[in-house]
């Protein structure tokens, strides 16, 4: 295993310095190393210093006849729509009807979570979303009434833990499905690689991001999906199983803030 | 007996378990970080406990008790205050605790009766709310909410922006509220329910997957945080420090100090020490575990935390049962979070943790004086807290109720004496004393009032 992130290096390199590009799939991988932002260079930024204000000119407008003015400034970074992140209740529906049902569950009986807790579908076994609801900062109406909705550090983790739960049951589930009961690898098959059946994984990954971020590809040179097929890719050659890539895959996109926010 | 033996074997299994540890390194990397992480010139080295009494507390029955030879139901349609402990279900008789510096209220427990040297008592508060989230909002800011909305950071979030930038966790808070409104990420606070809740955030992932798969995903999402939509957004750029953070927090390895179910012996003495099972990881005295844990492991700058096990908001004939002894178990938790934070030594400097660390108890409002139709007490404006620890001189009391209805009453924060020309005490009195303590005098947070330095030490 040690000898896999070495043959992964220079991949890295070449997705840091591409920035949003992601890096070609025949490129060689690397583990991310120092290039990627680091939290002791970061988070000593106030959230004044984050926001990054729209640089068009005040646009002057003048009354009279025959003197036409804009409306709308022309700078579109004016019109950054400040993101929300899901309640706890959306992203455990969310993290439902993306993995077919799954979601973040314990195996056990029906539960529908302690009273006061709303929002929050019943589901088969434990609901971890609800065993978690106060700490994810759902209020109790007693003491509080209102959701935190911060994506804080404690949120991230158990946001990662969600998605390779119901991600890992997902796929566990899927290589016994026949295709037209997937939802993750529906166009691709479990064996299908980039290199036996690069139009089906293109295809497939242009549904997931549809169907996880909304986002439509437009076609196989789109930016949108090459550093998904960079996963994709990159899990399949240190693996050598195609659906640990879908399991990657599927982990990342719920992981993604497209995920859980608006 | 039995406490004499539980206090022994909670120290020597902290002894041997903190030895057993040091041998095999397993402190090492959190003692490194505390021993990095110096306070900035001309600041002390200080950490903070914030220990919240939720649903509003009763401040006759603890911090203002009233004298019931003075205040009965024969007076009460004058003065306006019905302590009414004749009521209370297996009150004690006689029901003050004398001290130097006048009567304690017998639910204040252990603090009281072992460690009133040690503690202060700030009387006379004016909360400006009778909501239980606004009441919050105001005392942990030290400003008056607008609408549900907190104006401000909090004071432990302002410790942690100043003091704690090397922390895994700067700024712990369970059950609690905590903001931050403009001060650096990394201060705001990370919160958790409960003891598990804080170990599962801190464990590896779950299910874990090969660490190849793990890099992998890194590398993917934090490459995308790098594009410029990304970078313009705010809400993406702090998601993605967070992300970082959460596994900054995993790779930290302080899983182990926060293990109370473990079957060691140090759990189990800590558990003898603050008294509770393994099944009460959700309750007061395991979270008050927590925060002193957080504290001497180097793992956080400041810790609030909940030290009570359910709520305090006794309207009705509850009042008689649950008020008192609820009080009472949650100064006794911050009784033993003293004791643990004495016995263990401060950076191998001879000092102890609590020489280096305050504590404040609040709640977000105190009780009418006056029984309501049904038995209880209601929500009321005027309030109460403790201080104690490194800053703050034990045995003194700052402000006064009246003896008319509890009304705040002005008082001099040089001396703490009422004074018809002071100012009427709030909570950002008590923080801006802590802030004073600390060495930080030109009031950044924007508190408008005076320190109240007749609490601190010369």
């Amino acid at each position: 295993m040690n000898a896999i992130p070495r043959t992964l290096l220079p991949i890295a390199v070449v997705a840091v310095l591409l920035g949003c590009q992601a890096p070609a799939v025949d490129v060689p991988i690397q583990p991310h190393a120092s290039q990627s932002p680091s939290l002791g260079e970061q988070v000593d930024r106030t959230r004044a210093e984050l926001i990054v204000l729209p640089s068009a000119d005040p646009i002057v407008g003048t009354l009279g006849e025959g003197t036409s003015v804009e409306l709308v400034p022309s700078h579109p970074d004016a019109f950054i729509r400040v993101r929300h992140r899901m309640d706890v209740g959306q992203l455990s529906q969310a993290i439902q009807r993306a993995t077919g049902g799954i979601g973040w569950v314990n195996s056990g009986a029906w539960d529908c979570g302690p009273a006061g807790y709303v929002n929050i579908p019943c589901t088969k076994g434990v609901d971890q979303f609800v065993k978690l609801a106060a700490t994810l900062g759902v209020p109790d109406y007693l003491l509080s009434v209102t959701e935190e909705r911060d994506a804080g550090p404690v949120f991230q983790k158990f946001l990662g833990d969600a998605a390779r739960s119901a991600c890992t049951k997902l796929v566990d589930a899927e290589v016994e499905k026949p295709p037209d009961e997937r939802v993750l690898m529906v166009h691709a098959s479990p064996e299908d690689t980039l290199e036996s059946a690069p139009l089906a994984i293109d295809k497939n990954l242009s549904l997931l991001l549809l169907r996880y971020h909304g986002v439509k590809v437009t076609g196989p040179a789109d930016p949108a999906i090459q550093r998904w097929r960079w996963l994709f890719q990159t899990i399949v050659k240190g693996t050598q199983q195609p659906v640990e890539g879908w399991r990657a895959v599927c982990i990342a996109l719920i992981q993604h803030p497209d995920f859980y926010s608006y | 007996m039995t406490k004499r033996r539980t206090r022994r074997n909670f120290l020597m299994g902290s002894l041997a378990a903190g030895g057993a540890l040091s041998t095999l390194g397993g402190l090492d990397p959190i003692l490194r970080l505390a021993q990095a992480a110096e306070p900035a010139a001309g600041l002390k080295d200080r950490y903070y406990i914030f220990c919240y009494f939720g649903g509003g507390w009763d401040v006759l029955l603890s911090l203002d008790p009233r004298d019931p030879n003075q205040f009965n139901a024969t007076n009460a349609e004058t003065t306006r205050i019905l302590p009414a402990y004749d009521l209370l279900d297996g009150a004690p008789d006689p029901f003050l605790i004398p001290t130097d510096y006048g009567f304690l209220g017998p639910y204040l427990g252990d603090l009281a009766t072992k460690h009133a040297d040690k503690i202060s008592v700030v009387r006379g508060m004016n909360m400006e709310t009778l909501s239980h989230d606004a009441g919050q909002k105001r005392f942990t800011t030290g400003k008056p909410p607008s609408g549900t909305q907190a104006r401000g950071s909090s004071a432990v979030t302002w410790f942690s922006s100043l003091l704690g930038k090397q922390q895994i966790i700067p700024n712990l808070v369970s059950n609690s509220q905590v903001f931050n409104a403009d001060q650096p990420t990394y201060a705001s606070g990370i919160k958790v329910h409960s003891v598990n809740d804080l170990l599962r955030a801190v464990r590896g992932q779950d299910p874990s997957l090969p660490s190849f798969m793990d890099q992998q995903i890194d590398v993917l999402l934090a490459e995308a945080a790098q594009c410029q939509r990304s970078l313009s957004s705010p809400f993406r750029t702090a998601a993605e420090l967070s992300r970082q953070k959460s596994v900054a927090m995993v790779s930290g390895n302080i899983d182990s100090y926060f293990d109370f179910a473990a079957d060691t012996p140090e759990m189990a003495a800590l558990r003898d020490h603050y008294v509770f099972t393994k099944n009460e990881l959700h309750t007061g005295p395991a979270r008050a575990a927590m925060a002193a844990r957080s504290i001497i492991s180097g793992v956080s700058r400041t810790a609030s935390v909940s030290v009570v096990s359910g709520g305090l908001d006794t309207h009705f004939e509850d009042w008689k049962s649950i008020q008192g002894p609820r009080q009472r178990a949650g100064f006794d938790a911050i009784a033993r979070m003293v004791e643990d934070l004495e016995e263990h030594e401060y950076k191998d400097t001879g000092a102890s943790w609590m020489d280096h660390t305050n504590i404040v108890a609040y709640s977000e409002f105190s009780r009418t004086p006056l029984l309501n139709a049904k038995g209880g007490r209601d929500h009321w404006l005027g309030n109460a807290a403790l201080m104690l620890g490194a800053d703050i001189q034990g045995g003194r009391v700052a402000g006064a109720s009246s003896n008319v209805g509890m009304q705040p009453m002005a008082f001099d924060p040089s001396t703490g004496l009422v004074d018809p020309a002071g100012e009427v005490m709030k909570p950002e009195h008590v923080l801006q004393t802590l802030f004073e303590g600390l060495g930080v005098t030109n009031d950044p947070a924007d508190l408008r009032v005076s320190p109240i330095t007749a609490l601190l030490k010369k």
